[in-house]
């Protein structure tokens, strides 16, 4: 009896790891390993059509670096991260500062209002900042018109379809990224500050040496999420843009670059080259973030 | 007390599931008894179809017929997965647009997933009867692919109350030189623009590119939109965009733009726009406080006693290869499109004239519609259906429009800064280079 108990109290033991990891690993394998073998496989392939396909060695990948369609799109990518990274974490870490201070009234509030955003997702915003930018009857041209009388074509002009789609994931963005940066806030120990205070620190030395490196493997997690975001950004151009790439391109990204490939052309096999670049490339990326940001080091 | 080996919260889970699923088991799908599934993504061809289903019923009793509604992108998506992977659950009889219509015809042509229907449009002395310019659209290899639902024809529609204010004689408007001359003298910048252009797409342009006999494409596949008919559309559009004698502008394109059109509209911002039989239901629908104030005209031809329209837009029915029975399909098919009833019904909620010949004599395409000064619309779009130009559908054609857009940004910007100075040799350049690139995916991706 006691045998037979100690044999179930090890299986039990030994198994049960394993029974619970494997719902994720059935999955993980159907639905992400596999496609992601057979995507690699793939993009050594033209397909065309439901059946054909050609070995074609690394021609994809060759093609795709001669094609001037990938180099705006990965310039219009980059574009939109560095605006990402560079106008809309400041903004956040701003309004996470504002809002962390206790003696500032309605900040409950306001941390819901810039959050909220977030709540409708890409594509009603899309079509929200779609309508706003029309020029001439939309509402953000009858605010510029109070100033200047210049109507001005957000989505129609190549140069504006960026800071355009830049100022969209602002709204949407800036308050997601304000709550992370919030919750790093208030892991700082307040003793910190009054030390430093004590020390005769003003705001600007508090900032630079008790906040930043208190909220720094935050800082780093956000602006890793906001480049890899931003270089799959899709659907907001997409639903913005009216399902096209923009004027001249200008609104070409690398993710709709490899949908036009996949799912308008029908090359899956030129489609899954394109990923495979961009996966690499946001490997690369995100490397050189760690290694700037010291977050390798630890 | 029993106790489950790996805890409370699992036992929970599993409880939960073994729950749900038999309650599922418990609780199957009802079975559908339809032997025809039909996917489309028009909501008015839906409503059009589910109100024929009792007739179909009756006239087919054999047949249960399915409609379902999928929205644009979800419908393409799907059913190009499904060709691909040879997945089974295809429809029957299928809506395609015309804008994505190309991409079914990529590969070789055994591959292509839609049955062609030439043998049976042939047999039923249906291709007599449709424009047969709109039977181009469908076309790929000597096939046919679809049953056309439309024709598209386009005419000007335009601002009656205005233009009689103005004193615009619209019968005088019978060649774009004379139109334009006329633009130029009741445009006011940023306040009345004479006609709605795309200035950054390639929506406008591409219905003059057709009205002149140019394309994408020609019948046999080859990139003709750099051809002297585009480079001489190009040059005689741009200046009516950019410049100081511009007499056109638009909102930007799309769904976007689409709902502040009507006000701009309303607002007289607007005299003129390209109207297509389908965007004219649209004004009645979205403005309808313009009742009586609008009027259609045909469009003005490039030389006197030109082609005096063109054509936008587009729906094919086909039956896919999986369908296992196609006679079903085909005879419903034809019913859908073909009933008198049906088509009257249709006519009255989209103006959308029939590609059939022989029922352009019934009576609802003759009757005056009192939303556009009492024109007898349907009469007006027959009138021009015959003369529409053939658009040809190709697996490039979205890429073909993409490059196309992006030599009339680059002229655009040409000519703001030089005027007409050394343009057309741009315009050259910048098409070639543009259809040269569509011919550097064209000769990387067939597959015959």
């Amino acid at each position: 009896m006691s045998k037979r108990i100690s044999r179930w109290h090890i299986f039990r033991h030994t198994s049960a790891p394993y029974l619970f990891i494997a719902p994720f690993i059935i999955m993980f394998a159907i639905f992400y390993l596999y496609p992601l073998i057979k995507s690699l496989i793939l993009a050594f392939y033209i397909t065309v059509g439901p059946k054909s396909k050609i070995f074609v060695g690394f021609d994809n990948f060759r093609f795709m670096f001669h094609d001037p369609d990938f180099y705006r799109a990965v310039r219009n990518t980059v574009l939109y991260a560095l605006g990402s990274v560079f106008v809309q974490l400041p903004v956040s870490l701003g309004l996470a500062i504002l809002l962390n201070r206790s003696k500032y009234p309605g900040r409950n509030f306001f941390r819901f209002s810039f959050f909220s955003p977030y709540m409708f997702g890409s594509v009603f915003v899309a079509v929200l900042f779609g309508v706003l930018f029309v020029p001439h009857f939309g509402l953000v041209n009858k605010l510029v018109a109070f100033f200047y009388s210049v109507d001005i074509k957000w989505l129609s002009n190549p140069k504006l379809v960026l800071p355009a789609l830049i100022l969209t994931a602002l709204w949407l963005y800036a308050g997601l990224n304000m709550i992370y940066f919030l919750a790093a806030l208030q892991s700082v120990p307040k003793e910190l500050y009054e030390a430093a205070r004590v020390d005769g620190a003003n705001a600007l030395h508090q900032f630079l040496h008790v906040t930043w490196p208190g909220i720094k493997p935050v800082a780093v997690f956000v602006i890793m999420m906001s480049t890899i975001g931003s270089f799959q950004l899709f659907e907001l151009a997409w639903v913005m843009l009216d399902s096209s790439p923009g004027p001249d391109n200008a609104g070409l990204t690398i993710i709709m670059y490899l949908y036009q490939s996949g799912f308008v052309s029908g090359d899956l096999g030129y489609a899954s080259a394109i990923g495979w670049v961009l996966t690499c490339g946001l490997g690369i990326i995100s490397f050189f973030q760690m290694k700037v940001t010291g977050a390798l080091s630890k | 007390m029993i106790i489950f080996p790996f805890g409370k919260a699992p036992a929970v889970i599993l409880v939960a599931a073994l729950l749900a699923g038999g309650w599922l088991l418990l609780h199957p799908r009802g079975k559908e008894d339809a032997n025809l599934v039909l996917w489309s993504f028009a909501k008015t061809h839906i409503t059009a179809y589910n109100q024929a289903l009792p007739a179909l019923n009756h006239a087919y009793p054999d047949v249960k017929l399915s409609v379902k509604q999928i929205h644009f992108e979800a419908l393409n998506r799907r059913l190009l997965s499904s060709f691909w992977s040879d997945l089974p659950s295809q429809p029957d009889l299928v809506e395609i647009e015309i804008s994505c219509v190309g991409t079914y015809f990529k590969g070789p042509k055994e591959q292509i997933g839609f049955e062609d229907l030439k043998p049976r449009l042939v047999e039923s002395g249906m291709y007599n009867r449709i424009v047969r310019n709109r039977l181009a659209t469908w076309s790929n290899r000597g096939g046919i692919y679809g049953i056309p639902n439309d024709v598209h024809p386009v005419m000007l529609a335009y601002r009656r109350d205005i233009a009689d204010s103005l004193g615009i004689c619209v019968d005088s408007l019978y060649t774009w030189d004379r139109f334009i001359e006329a633009g130029r003298r009741f445009t006011v910048e940023g306040e009345r623009y004479m006609i709605e252009l795309n200035e950054q797409n390639v929506g406008s342009l591409e219905c003059f590119l057709f009205q002149r006999g140019g394309g994408y494409f020609d019948s046999l596949g080859n990139v003709i939109f750099d051809n002297p008919v585009a480079v001489a559309t190009m040059e005689w559009f741009v200046p009516l965009v950019t410049g100081k004698g511009r007499i056109g502008a638009d909102l930007g394109s799309g769904q976007n733009a689409a709902v502040l059109f009507y006000k701009a509209l309303e607002e007289g911002y607007y005299l003129f726009f390209i109207c297509p039989d389908w965007r004219s239901s649209f004004i009645q629908e979205y403005s309808p406080r313009l009742a009586g104030k609008m009027a259609l005209m045909p469009m003005p031809a490039f030389y006197p006693g030109g082609r005096r329209t063109s054509t936008q837009g587009g729906t094919m029915m086909a039956i896919t290869k999986a369908c296992k029975d196609k006679d079903k399909a085909w005879k419903t098919a034809l019913f859908l499109y073909t009933n008198p009833e049906g088509r009257s019904r249709s006519f009255k909620k989209t103006n959308i004239i029939p590609p059939f010949r022989d029922a352009w004599t019934e009576p609802v395409f003759h009757e005056p519609n009192a939303f556009w000064s009492g024109q007898k619309l349907g009469e007006m779009y027959i009138g021009l259906a015959d003369s529409i130009p053939p658009q040809y559908s190709n697996p490039f054609v979205v890429l073909a429009k993409g490059k196309l857009s992006q030599a009339l940004v680059s002229c655009t910007q040409y000519y703001s800064v030089n005027g007409s100075s050394g343009f057309r040799d741009h315009i050259r350049k910048a098409l070639t280079a543009s259809a040269d690139e569509v011919r550097k995916y064209q000769k990387r991706g067939l597959i015959e």
